[in-house]
């Protein structure tokens, strides 16, 4: 597994390398900015758009994906004048909140006007501020075990977390059990 | 930060940096004349959404690729006032771009 900047001359924000076309963070934002891209996904995903969000066209869900990407791209954008990705990240689930270190976490616009923000971007925090962004997602269900895409994403949490275990400097007693999932 | 999470993190990595900046800076960039693009698009997904059709049978209306379609809907391409007026006049659609 490979790890690269997530922003050039910030040692604190990390995303996985997937492969030549890019890394984690900037595939995601491909996909969020490309209507073609969010019209499959909203078309498979109609259901849970109506019963979720009560949204029942399409072009509106893409529309504030659009908006809504725009707000957290700025937001990771802010991050070197801040340097507190503590403020965006927050615990996956309770469980990942009673641990420090390599922890999965979750960022997203919290501050969503129109409805709860579904934009979802994953990582691994290794420690106060420093976290290796995984994937992310749009999350339209309540937890992520209930469809196929963000179950992988769990599954890519699961994996950077396994690999940081098996090659890192981390103290082994202080992880989280990965099996508990809220 | 710990001096051995970054000396790990280092060994794992290939010097790159993400290419979210340079493509945020350049999304950024194209913003104003990119949201009349996306306007478009999203008035074709309208179309599509309501007369249950796909790409290929948008492509067979509007004679073109399936492909070209899938560039109509990125929300990226650069329109002409002439294919603009096409789309409307062939997926009879109204004010694709409302003055």
């Amino acid at each position: 597994m490979k790890f690269i900047r997530g922003l050039e001359g910030y040692d604190h924000l990390w995303s996985v390398k997937e492969n030549e076309d890019g890394d984690a963070l900037s595939l995601l934002f491909k996909d969020w900015n490309d209507a073609n891209f969010l019209l499959d996904f909203f078309k498979e995903n109609i259901e849970d758009l109506k019963n979720y969000f009560h949204i029942e066209k399409i072009s509106q869900a893409i529309s504030d994906t659009f908006e809504d990407a725009d707000a957290l791209e700025e937001l990771i954008l802010e991050f070197p004048s801040t340097e507190n990705l503590d403020n965006l990240f927050r615990p996956l689930s309770q469980t990942d909140a009673i641990k420090t270190e390599l922890t999965r976490n979750k960022a997203r616009n919290w501050n969503n006007q129109r409805h709860p923000s579904w934009l979802r971007i994953y990582a691994i925090r290794l420690e106060p501020n420093v976290y290796i962004v995984t994937g992310g997602a749009i999350k339209l269900t309540a937890t992520m075990q209930e469809r196929k895409h963000t179950e992988e994403q769990l599954e890519k949490l699961n994996k950077c977390r396994d690999f940081l275990i098996e090659n890192g400097v981390f103290d082994k007693d202080s992880f989280v059990d990965f099996t508990k999932e809220d | 930060m710990r001096k051995e999470t970054l000396e790990f993190l280092e060994k794992h990595s290939n010097n790159e940096v993400s290419s979210f900046a340079k493509e945020a800076a350049e999304r950024k960039a194209n913003n104003k004349w990119q949201k009349w693009s996306r306007h478009i698009a999203l008035k074709i997904v309208d179309f599509m959404q309501e007369n249950n059709f796909s790409r290929n049978e948008v492509a067979t209306r509007l004679g073109v690729s399936p492909q070209y379609v899938s560039k109509l809907l990125s929300g990226k391409i650069n329109f002409s006032l002439k294919s603009i007026a096409e789309i409307e006049e062939k997926l009879k659609i109204n004010d694709l771009v409302e003055i």
